[in-house]
């Protein structure tokens, strides 16, 4: 096996990891809208990113100094921007819709697609240099080299680790945040929180499914995992064993059928989503005994 | 026999001259209020009169633009929101979602659940409880916090009449258990009447406030909630209310609210 598959196989498989809970969040708080428009402004921090970077190869013009290697590395390595511009973004969503200035699907709307077109059209004037759009929008997994590889993954385990730490506060406050907040949860804190981990999420991602179709690592695999579960842990669990099923599975048909990788997975977690629907809703517990 | 309320003592909670805005619309102006201890106040008025908001900004969910709320120290509040029902996405139980809360020392999910009358439905799902289920539901998680202070808002919301009556039986009991204050918030004037202590009826500012016998006559809510209500009302009080002394009195100066304190009555 060559070594970007493996680089692809361990990265996408933390990234499942820790989608199959913040999925689920987002599923319960309707939220899907939401990690869309992070999603999609995320080009808009590749487009800043290459912008920044190539400002700085020729500002230093050929010297081997600083500013040239880190313009180098943030062409060659946008996702630190991006992370960065995603955190930024989803703050900014998150103070908006607390002031309830437009229905929140319109906001998140222009904010989606406004970012997606004005990304789109700053790496289409960018003269110098040549960038598959492609590989930004529906990924690209040969992107990934092992220095991406340990980054990403300390990245992911922190991820992980504060969800599980996280998980009551965050818990509750998405089944009543008033109840929550009365009962001392910092509801502001919480949200926070969860928006940092949901741009992780979004920025490493991006290489494996890209920006276009993130979103359904979050939240296909919890919407798969809800017919087979009746707690919020256990749907978190099957929701993070079913995205790293998609991604192996994914990444087998893309390596022998010689498609890309980030559809490929993406349509094996469909799949299985359609599969489930099949079986029956599981039963109620307790409801023969208590009806 | 209810204990009434007890205003020998610092209030609970205390507002002066509170208000608030939200989205450019002033929903509550200059609100003078106070909650004593083990009394059941119950703010009446219109949808969108600011009774919502009021409890929230009394709970410290929504903070006043202007005056202050003062709450007494380290007072622990039970709240149980309006239509608060999670999104069928989310499988939790009944157990799940009590365990979401800390319990006060000595005090367990089973037993709370026992006590709001819905014992036997911890491993029910939440999507598979009734409206009137999950509004029990609410208030076990509320006082499994052995709360100083209930906060109820529309307790009534999807629960049936028979339900209605049962639960406002449990309030007065919960009260005289835990010795808490209680505010509930409720536009189903016919109903609340008969559990409370003092009503105090909002429109974006306080109306009146006192007896219910006394709000129920008052002029501002007559013409408010339309003088058939009112009567019927007043009416429905006098037959229930045996040993108060102030038939038909109108809210006049010395009845102001907080200063209740002649008022000996019988909620049996």
């Amino acid at each position: 096996m060559p070594d970007f598959i493996l680089n692809a196989l361990i990265v996408g498989t933390l990234i499942a990891l820790m989608a199959g809970p913040l999925g689920c969040f987002v599923v319960w708080r309707r939220m899907a809208y939401f990690g869309a428009a992070i999603a999609h402004s995320a080009l808009l921090g590749v487009a800043l990113a290459l912008l920044l970077g190539g400002y700085l190869v020729s500002a230093a013009a050929g010297t081997d100094s600083m500013g040239y290697r880190l313009g180098i590395s943030l062409i060659d390595d946008p996702w630190p921007v991006v992370l960065l511009m995603s955190l930024l973004l989803a703050y900014g969503l998150l103070l908006l819709q607390r002031r309830h200035l437009l229905a929140n699907d319109t906001l998140l709307g222009i904010v989606a697609h406004g970012s997606l077109a004005i990304g789109l059209l700053i790496v289409a004037m960018m003269a110098t240099l040549r960038i598959d759009v492609m590989a930004y929008l529906f990924g690209d997994i040969l992107s990934i080299d092992n220095n991406d590889v340990i980054a990403m993954s300390v990245l992911s385990v922190a991820v992980i680790l504060l969800v599980i730490k996280q998980w009551r506060p965050l818990l509750s406050s998405t089944v009543n945040a008033d109840m929550a907040a009365v009962e001392g949860v910092n509801i502001h804190r919480t949200n926070f929180i969860f928006v940092v981990m949901l741009a992780c999420v979004v920025a490493l991602g991006m290489r494996i499914v890209g920006v276009l179709l993130i979103i359904s690592m979050l939240i296909i695999p919890p919407a798969t995992a809800r017919r087979l579960v009746y707690s919020p842990p256990q749907m978190a669990i099957v929701a993070s064993v079913i995205g790293v099923l998609d991604v192996w599975f994914g990444l087998a048909l893309a390596w022998y059928a010689d498609l890309p990788a980030g559809p490929a997975i993406v349509a094996v977690s469909t799949l299985f989503f359609v599969l489930g629907m099949l079986k029956p809703q599981a039963q109620q517990q307790g409801q023969g005994q208590s009806a | 026999m209810t204990v009434s309320s007890d205003k020998t003592s610092e209030p609970l909670i205390h507002a002066t001259g509170l208000g608030v805005t939200l989205g450019g619309t002033k929903v509550l102006n200059n609100i003078d209020i106070s909650l004593w201890p083990r009394e059941i106040l119950t703010l009446v008025g219109l949808n969108g009169s600011g009774k919502s908001t009021l409890v929230k900004a009394l709970g410290g969910l929504i903070m006043p633009d202007e005056g202050a709320v003062t709450r007494r120290e380290g007072l622990r509040i039970g709240y149980c929101p309006q239509h608060a029902h999670p999104d069928n996405t989310l499988p939790m139980s009944v157990m799940d979602f009590l365990q979401l809360t800390q319990a006060a020392p000595g005090m367990d999910a089973i037993g709370v659940l026992e006590e709001v009358g819905i014992s036997g439905l911890e491993n029910r799902q939440l999507s598979a409880l009734s409206g009137g289920e999950y509004q029990r539901l609410l208030l076990a998680r509320a006082i499994l916090r052995k709360p100083d202070v209930l906060m109820l808002d529309e307790p009534m919301a999807g629960v049936d009449v028979a339900g209605q009556s049962d639960l406002y039986q449990l309030i007065p009991q919960l009260r005289d258990r835990y010795g808490c204050g209680v505010i509930l918030v409720s536009h189903d004037i016919h109903v609340v009447m008969a559990a409370t202590d003092r009503v105090i009826c909002l429109n974006h500012h306080v109306c009146c406030s006192g007896h219910p016998e006394s709000v129920a006559v008052h002029p501002e809510f007559v013409s408010l909630f339309g003088a058939q209500i009112a009567e019927t009302l007043a009416v429905y009080k006098h037959q229930h209310d045996h040993s108060h002394d102030l038939h038909g009195d109108t809210l006049g100066e010395g009845h102001e609210q907080g200063d209740h304190s002649y008022c000996e009555h019988d909620h049996a």
